[in-house]
């Protein structure tokens, strides 16, 4: 096996000097790290997010055994943490102790209601407990969603002592927040982490209202819904030529 | 580690090009882990691509619950348009 691989983060306090390191690295703020600081902390931080593969897989499978317990059908996947996302966080959080960020690893199921949400929530939490003793933590925003509009049931929980975020979604949230995604992309703005035009974010959180009161089997003409969406590509479109535009400009 | 039957998708994704750089599967963790960072070193000097690591039982699974990164799928603006614009009357000139 590689020596990289079995590189290990040593202790927890390890990992929050990793984090402050590559935080005084991206901000400039502070004393500069070497290239060698640097470098030694993303290995750690590397390591550190290994160490979350083996419970994160865990807690995918017992995300997958509550659909079944319930009866139902969806589409399950984890993903570990980008380390540019990692490293982003710990640049805009000041105050972010790497050692206990939640979501390094992250797993995800999409339901057809919230109904069915609820119901998967509801068993994984009583699972959860029996087997740690300890309940979860739940961020509901459904409930109350973020101020971007983002909507969805969030489980901290732990696998193996690894702490382990579950999201739970509807397929209108999950459709939500890839359009996110999609704005993001073309145009090459993070509005995923609160970057960009207030005009954008509104009609995204608008967006997200609307979504959140359709009802199950509403029939699909929704002009308000419709224009909303119109603009968004519009914009998107706009935020792309922008980008390139800039990018030729930038090349001259 | 214990094996599982997870496959592990590591992918590069071009956001400028729109489209997918690479896409390796992994059912060994370990290797996919390694092979997460290369990756990520290979492209940190270019913020437009975005190496991930994503798992699920098939592509398939992936397809649908990170169907922003693969170039054959509609993303999902047009699809929510495409599905409302199917019943709705023609927008009014602006």
């Amino acid at each position: 096996m590689a020596a990289e691989t079995q590189a290990s983060f040593g202790s927890l306090g390890e990992v929050r000097r990793a984090g402050e390191v590559l935080r005084r690295a991206q901000a400039a703020q502070g004393p500069v790290p070497s290239h060698e600081e640097v470098r030694s902390a993303r290995q750690v931080v590397e390591a550190y997010r290994s160490a979350h593969a083996e419970p994160l897989d865990a807690a995918y499978r017992e995300l997958q055994s509550c659909l079944i317990s319930e009866g139902l059908d969806a589409e399950v996947s984890l993903r570990l943490k980008r380390l540019p996302t990692i490293e982003d966080k710990v640049r805009r959080l000041p105050t972010m102790d790497l050692s206990t960020m939640q979501d390094i690893g992250g797993c995800r199921a999409v339901l057809k209601s919230q109904d069915e949400v609820q119901r998967v929530v509801d068993r994984f939490r009583a699972n959860s407990l029996e087997r740690n003793q300890r309940p979860d933590k739940i961020r509901d925003y459904v409930v109350q969603p973020q101020e971007s509009g983002y909507r969805a049931i969030h489980i901290y929980t732990r696998f193996h002592g690894r702490r382990i975020e579950v999201q739970v979604r509807t397929r209108e949230q999950d459709s939500w927040a890839k359009i996110v995604e999609d704005v993001t992309s073309r145009t090459g703005v993070d509005f995923k982490s609160g970057d960009g035009p207030d005009e954008v974010h509104d009609l995204l959180r608008r967006l997200s209202e609307l979504l959140s009161q359709r009802v199950p089997g509403q029939p699909p003409t929704d002009e308000p819904l419709l224009d909303i969406l119109t603009r968004l590509a519009m914009m998107s479109a706009l935020g792309h030529l922008v980008q390139s535009f800039g990018r030729r400009i930038g090349e001259d | 580690m214990a094996p599982s039957g997870t496959i592990e998708f590591l992918i590069a994704f071009d956001h400028d090009a729109r489209t997918q750089l690479s896409l390796e599967q992994f059912s060994d963790i370990t290797q996919a882990l390694k092979a997460y960072s290369e990756r990520e070193e290979q492209y940190r000097s270019n913020p437009r691509v975005e190496v991930v690591l994503l798992g699920a039982d098939s592509i398939e699974a992936i397809k649908v619950t990170h169907s922003n990164y693969f170039e054959d799928t509609v993303d999902a603006l047009d699809n929510l348009r495409a599905s409302l614009a199917v019943n709705s009357k023609p927008a009014p000139a602006a």
